[in-house]
């Protein structure tokens, strides 16, 4: 779900840079001392979560957690995500370096979309849980889909959506079996 | 807990030794008349009917459109010299591109054959031709690159947690 350098136009990706370090001051300032370790542990499974790559119809999936880690991090999700990105297109090359803005955006959109989600006290949690997940993973895919035909590449935003609602399911059943967990063993640790 | 924390790191990691990284990697063959294009994330794992469209050199109508084959190979047939273009889509969001360089070397080659010479067919193999150093860090193993990198997010995590700290102490 990362896209590559040279795909979006050189422009659009530097405007998207800077749009990522002004969200990244946003969501980031005031943050206390006490979020620091939870944000570091939650980067290290964003990191170790992208890398897993599950075959599927002639091509790949991976999970994405970006709605887990919208629900544990709220607005504090950006600058992890951006943070990871940086370092995956640094050590695995995943996306490039210039498209570092646009893809943490992406997938920041996802994980604040499934904050909003998770904030709706009305609904019942385990609801919330599985749309926050499954919202975390259509909105990056939706976002990607639209630069990529804006570009002229890719098969277009159907296809791709089709591949990954599937995904995305899956991704809402595993983000309500965490958010489950976690309110066993540690309850606090969800916004 | 902090035994099923550790326990589920160990696990991540572990698990992780079997993943793949999700750069798209290219090889390519240049032999008289045919390219052919590898496109791969790692060895074991091609790009299996992925979406291929050839440029030929400063057009940007596509000179051929086709899928790469169960190994991720595609071949093409060059017409002329230049800087070809190939990019590959496996429809996922995965997408790369990689240029082909067709000097006039390789069709010198048409000569040789047309004279039934014995073939001094330019055989070249170039990797990811655009792109030297990431084949260089291919070659380091996934599980170091993976510590490598939860090593820096838990290092900077340490040091905001430290300039933060720090602040609290000065504000006391």
């Amino acid at each position: 779900m990362h896209i590559a350098d040279g795909i979006i136009d050189a422009r659009i990706a530097i405007a998207a840079n800077a749009v990522a370090v002004a969200a990244i001051y946003v969501s980031g300032r005031k943050t206390t001392i006490e979020e620091i370790p939870k944000m570091g542990i939650t980067g290290a499974a964003l990191f170790v979560a992208s890398l897993i790559h599950i075959p599927f119809a002639g091509t790949s999936v991976h999970p994405g957690i970006y709605g887990l880690v919208g629900i544990i991090l709220g607005k504090r999700a950006f600058p992890v995500i951006f943070t990871v990105v940086l370092f995956q297109s640094m050590i695995f090359q995943h996306g490039g370096l210039l498209s570092v803005g646009i893809n943490s955006i992406n997938m920041g959109a996802g994980a604040f979309a499934a904050w909003l989600i998770w904030r709706q006290q009305a609904l019942p949690e385990y609801l919330r849980a599985v749309f926050a997940g499954f919202i975390g993973i259509i909105i990056p895919v939706l976002l990607m889909a639209t630069e990529f035909q804006l570009s002229g590449y890719g098969r277009g935003i159907l296809y791709l959506f089709s591949i990954y609602i599937l995904a995305a399911v899956v991704e809402g059943v595993v983000t309500l079996s965490v958010v489950k967990f976690f309110r066993r063993i540690k309850s606090d640790i969800l916004t | 807990m902090i035994k099923s924390i550790f326990l589920c790191s160990v696990m991540l990691l572990v698990f992780s030794a079997n993943t793949m990284a999700h750069a798209i990697r290219f090889e390519v063959e240049k032999h008289y008349p045919a390219v052919t294009v590898h496109a791969y994330f790692t060895k074991t794992s091609p790009l299996v009917d992925a979406y291929v469209e050839v440029f030929s050199p400063g057009n940007e109508e596509a000179f051929q459109k086709g899928h790469t084959d169960k190994h991720g190979f595609f071949t093409f047939r060059p017409d002329e010299n230049g800087n070809w273009k190939v990019s590959v889509d496996d429809g996922m969001g995965h997408f790369d591109r990689v240029t082909v360089e067709v000097s006039d070397k390789f069709f010198m080659n048409e000569e040789s054959i047309k004279a039934e010479e014995p073939a001094k067919a330019e055989e070249t193999k170039i990797v990811s031709d655009d792109k030297p150093e990431e084949v260089k860090q291919a070659e380091i193993p996934l599980i170091y690159r993976i510590i490598f990198g939860l090593s820096l997010i838990f290092g900077l995590t340490g040091i905001i947690y430290g300039i933060k700290a720090k602040q609290l102490l000065k504000n006391k």
